[in-house]
């Protein structure tokens, strides 16, 4: 295996010495911002008209193109927006915007010319603007990013409802995920029905899911960039959602008359607590026993600064909250539980553009995950019985720094480092009262990561593509020090005037973090721990190969890609073990180690978009399995959300000026479940089932159709008004969230009292729990 | 704690938005087997309950259906001596008065049967007693969730260091003309020289404690258990116990095991754990043979 690593990173080099050419080039430097608000964009294609040179804006919108001769026009695209064509006369090296007006069509772009984007830059890649995640209909009106990130090649969804993503054969904690460069432990608001990224105040929303640039790691299966808004420059803007979970304030315009600074703040609360608010009240009035509540909330704020149109800082802060609390009340004995959790993140981002050639970027980030449980137990008198708090917690201080070196004709070298200081406090009660426990908290874990990467990055005029380099990633731990060499390497060759191309890559990941998950649906009690002597860090190896096409005008693009993946030193809960159990007890003495992973798989996607029509098909056949030696005798077993097939539609269509319709539909290969094979009499002659192992049988499949209509208004104060129907699981599948199998005893009939309570026989059977079964939904929005 | 509290949203919401149906599901593979249910102690004998497995999800199953009563049932002591054991009644055999079981002795368990072949256990020891101290029952004014009077009671325990016990612990309100077990709500064990807490769980009336709650220490088992009123029968009045009793039962690690492993997650738990296969301590067929020892301790219910 490693051979071949070695092998495969030594013909990318030779590639890259190959390719290169070392002329005396022109250099086009500069920034693809919204004509109206001034924004730069993400992920935006700029092109020369007669050389088939391209490039994309990165997270700042910049872009630079390195050009043998001055070409006479140049294309600008993007998602949603019309594009520009440039005409060009200059023979110098110039800095300048391009500002591209949006576009009241569903159609990404109106094409001109023979502007392209390359076909190679989609493969492995799933990037979505803000436009694009609004279009895909919403569970309950609440639109999310992370939803649908999941109908898109390659990706799953968790359990039903959840935003978990399992990104080929990979668990949610294997996913890093970024915002604005900062790290989210747990995107899960409200036990994981939305993500904690609120919709208004993202940007772009970027998956990696092959060939991974070297300056990412700590995770092992993808990277999920979320980008906020800077803030538009030139006017204040307000938009108000409201919808059946939670509503969303949404502010933006510029600090200074300059239009240098811009704010943004999304803001956004649940109100399913509003629900029982009358069971509340009988409960504070004593007439009631019980009372239930569940609040979630978050805030975003980003300021950027432009000192220059070379230089800029933005700082983006992010909370986000969860409560849940359950009070019950007697006369003689109250109880109160509540669990909190949330997020905290601040990221201060500096980028310069520097001399004719560097571009750099440096964030410095603090982020702040925890959960909190505290139940607590009082007398009648109100005299505490006892207070038993859980919790755990991890926090990063992290600087990053990359520095982009352009070379000459269509190459850029970058490097930097990443020091990541990360604090781990696993899980941790304390008990006081009547009865007391003290379970000392568990000595605090660090992770200590210094970084370096180094990557070149090629795309030549003849077609050929290459990203490869390395990470070396060195993780101080508390009982050892682990070092992990990490190859990256994507390769291609693109021909048709850019519309094929053809890529393979090879990518090796660590990370220094385990997260103890009772489950695949993110529950905020999940932990994470820090790798130790007895668990070490995981690490993961993949290779990918893609096909893909497009037409001369891109309206419709398909790409094939298969991969492998392995997966060391996975850690699991200990099979059988009781839930109840789990907070009181050390992590280590509940966890199995040095599991291993596999995944393999084909992704196809189709996209397609016209003036009207805009939509993909996913379709990924796949296998992925787990060996953990206490599990199954030590054999390889399925995952649980290992599923065979997994095919999405997607697709949305303006009706008129007013109406759009939106609708996707998902089929899934029923999720990896363990059922029992036999059942008998046990020791104390209960019926009692057997089970062989773990998923050793399949849930019946999933599917569903969800469908939505949007209609838009502009108001007589030019005010614009979205109003949106829809339902979620349109006809009503009763999709199993879990399977279920009951035993039930026959008692004689018979006039003594006790001897009924003897039971003469039994019955079994097998019955699913389905949620979610056809869930209409009206939101509103205003933007003024 | 805080996972039985998440059990309980996840609950709530699934009332709220759940739909339940019935569906077949049928192991192709599946085939009948015999299961052994074994039990040797000083207190009780030997025992042996000979039944077959049925496929999950199929019909009624009587469990007069399900006993094996021609098989071939043979204890073997650890020197060499064989008893063959005799048919009882519904599949359960018993030695003749011959055996007498013996501590710190080995036995082995040989069936033969012509349709579900042989089958031979793993040898079981039976294990010492070793715990006795008085009860401490104390009634409080606190109210169980059944709003039923609690009683709390403490059992101060001593485990020699150099045994490997595991215990069960059942409890049973004693009536005037019938037994009945009963739960022990918030139960801890208080262990000076831990600082962890000892891991246990509950099956039934049961309470089963491992063995490194002990580590050679005197501990105190607290619990607060109902003094559940009786109802006797339609008409008749309630009645109150006047005896409470606390069965402690020394298991072996595979019997411990086993009690553990048959403890199946239920409704919504299954969305966070998966059950166990069913530990066996016997090759050729299912099931277990556990040798026990049993101590009990009887108390008047405080008025």
């Amino acid at each position: 295996m490693q051979t071949s690593v070695k092998l495969f990173i030594t013909i990318g080099l030779i590639s890259v010495v190959w390719i290169v050419n070392a002329q005396s080039p022109i250099r086009l430097r500069g920034i693809i911002r919204d004509a109206k608000s001034n924004e730069p964009l993400i992920g935006a294609n700029i092109v020369t008209q007669n050389q088939s040179t391209g490039s994309i804006t990165n997270t700042d919108g910049y872009f630079i193109l390195v050009l043998n001769a001055p070409p006479k026009f140049i294309c600008a695209s993007y998602i949603g927006y019309k594009s520009d064509t440039l005409h060009y006369t200059n023979t110098k090296d110039t800095f300048f915007n391009v500002f591209l007006e949006p576009s009241l069509l569903l159609s990404e772009v109106t094409i001109q010319g023979n502007q392209q984007s390359r076909a190679g830059a989609n493969l492995g890649v799933t990037s979505l603007s803000s436009k694009q995640i609004e279009q895909v209909p919403a569970l309950l009106g609440e639109t999310d990013a992370m939803r649908v990130l999941a109908l898109t090649p390659g990706v799953q969804g968790g359990a039903e409802g959840n935003t978990g993503l399992h990104v080929r054969g990979g668990s949610p904690d294997q996913n890093l995920l970024l915002l604005d460069g900062t790290v989210v432990y747990n995107a899960a608001h409200l036990f994981g029905f939305l993500s904690v990224f609120n919709p208004d105040a993202i940007k772009n929303v970027k998956l990696i899911r092959e060939g991974f640039p070297a300056q990412y790691g700590g995770r092992l299966s993808s990277i999920v960039e979320v980008s906020m808004k800077e803030g538009n420059k030139k006017e204040h803007h307000k938009k108000l959602s409201i919808g059946l979970i939670s509503s969303r304030l949404f502010m933006e315009g510029p600090v200074s008359k300059q239009g240098k600074t811009s704010y943004m703040l999304a803001g956004r609360a649940s109100y399913l607590s509003l629900i029982s608010l009358p069971a509340y009240i009988q409960y504070r009035n004593g007439s009631r026993k019980d009372f239930q509540s569940l609040w979630m909330n978050d805030a975003n704020l980003k300021l950027t600064h432009e000192f220059s149109t070379k230089t800029k800082l933005a700082l983006s802060v992010f909370n986000a909250q969860d409560h849940w609390g359950s009070y019950f009340d007697t006369n003689s004995e109250k109880s109160e539980f509540s669990l909190k959790w949330g997020n905290r993140t601040a990221a201060l981002r500096l980028t310069h553009q520097s001399g004719r050639d560097k571009f750099i970027q440096s964030v410095l980030s603090y982020n702040n995950y925890s959960y909190h449980i505290n139940n607590k137990s009082l007398d009648g008198k109100n005299q505490t019985i006892s207070n038993i708090i859980n919790q755990a917690k991890i926090q990063d201080i992290a600087w990053n720094n990359t520095i982009q070196w352009n070379q000459g004709s269509a190459a850029y070298l970058y490097t930097g480092f990443e020091l990541r200081h990360q604090t781990v406090n696993p899980n941790f009660s304390t008990s006081t009262g009547e009865n007391p426990i003290q379970i000392l908290p568990k000595e605090t874990q660090f992770v200590n990561t210094a970084a370096v990467f180094l990557g070149q990055k090629i795309e030549s005029e003849n077609g050929f593509f290459v990203d490869a380099g390395f990470r070396y990633s060195l993780y101080l731990l508390h009982e050892k020090t682990q070092n992990f060499f990490e190859p990256r390497l994507k390769m291609g060759k693109e021909w048709d005037a850019g519309n094929q191309a053809i890529q393979i890559s090879v990518s090796k990941m660590s990370q220094a973090l385990h997260l103890l998950a009772t489950s695949g649906t993110g529950l905020p009690n999940d932990v994470w721990v820090a790798a130790n002597n007895r668990f070490p860090a995981e690490s993961s190896l993949q290779y990918s190969l893609g096909y893909t096409w497009q037409n001369a005008n891109q309206s419709i693009k398909w790409s094939a890609e298969t991969y492998y993946k392995s997966i060391k030193n996975l850690i699991d809960y200990r099979p059988g073990l009781n839930l109840y159990e789990i907070p009181n007890q050390d992590w280590e003495n509940l966890v199995d180690g040095s599991g291993l992973g596999r995944s393999y798989g084909l992704e196809l996607s189709l996209y397609k978009q016209t003036e009207r029509f805009s939509g993909w098909i996913a379709y990924t056949l796949s296998k992925t399995e787990r060996k953990i030696s206490t599990v199954n005798s030590n054999a390889w077993y399925p995952y649980r959300y290992d599923r065979r097939h997994d095919l999405a539609i997607t697709g949305s269509y303006q009706l008129n000026e007013k109406w759009k319709l939106g609708a996707n539909f998902e089929f899934q290969t029923g999720a990896a479940v363990t059922l029992p094979v036999a059942a008998h009499l046990d020791i104390d002659d209960y019926p009692i089932f057997v089970f062989e192992g773990r998923n050793n049988a399949r849930m019946p499949s999933y599917h569903r159709l969800d469908v939505s209509f949007t209609k838009e208004k502009i108001t007589q104060k030019n005010r614009k008004v979205l109003w949106s129907y829809g339902v979620y699981n349109v006809y009503g599948r009763l999709n199993p969230y879990y399977l279920d199998y009951r035993l039930g005893y026959i008692r004689p009939p018979d006039s003594n009292f006790y001897n009924q309570l003897s039971p003469i026989g039994f019955y079994s059977n097998f019955w699913q729990r389905s949620i979610l079964r056809f869930v209409p939904f009206i939101s509103y929005q205003i933007n003024y | 704690m805080s996972k039985r509290s998440n059990l309980l949203l996840w609950g709530g919401i699934f009332l709220i938005l759940g739909c339940d149906k019935d569906i077949q599901y049928t192991f192709l593979n599946f085939k009948a087997q015999l299961v052994v249910n074994a039990s040797i102690s000083i207190e009780d004998g030997l025992i042996v309950r000979l039944s077959r497995s049925v496929p999950p999800g199929g019909d009624e199953v009587y469990f007069k259906d399900l006993q094996v009563k021609d098989a071939l049932v043979q204890v073997i002591a650890e020197d060499g001596k064989t008893f063959t054991l005799i048919h009882s009644e519904k599949g359960t055999y018993l030695p003749d008065s011959t055996f007498k079981p013996a501590n710190r002795t080995k036995y082995v368990l040989k069936v033969s049967h012509r349709t579900y072949g042989n089958i031979e256990s793993d040898s079981v020891i039976i294990p010492q007693s070793n715990i006795s101290d008085a009860v401490i029952a104390t009634i409080t004014d606190k109210l169980s969730i059944n709003d039923e009077q609690l009683i709390q009671y403490k059992i101060n325990l001593q485990d020699p260091e150099n045994t490997q016990n595991y215990y069960r612990f059942v409890f049973k309100n004693i009536y005037a003309t019938v037994n009945r077990k009963t739960t022990a709500s918030n139960s801890f064990l208080r262990n000076p020289s831990s600082t962890s807490a000892c891991s246990y769980f509950s099956y039934f009336a049961s309470k089963f404690i491992g063995d490194e709650c002990f580590n050679g220490k005197p501990v105190t088992l607290i619990f607060d258990t109902e003094i559940e009123k009786l109802f006797i029968a339609p008409g008749a009045n309630y009645i109150l116990p006047s005896d409470m009793s606390v069965e402690i039962i020394y298991l072996s690690k595979e019997a411990f095991e086993y009690y553990r492993s048959r403890k199946v997650p239920e409704d919504f738990e299954h969305t966070f754990s998966d059950p166990l296969p069913l530990t066996s301590n016997v090759k050729g067929g299912l099931g277990m043979f556990i040798a026990y020892t049993s101590q009990q301790f009887v108390f008047k219910v405080p008025k």
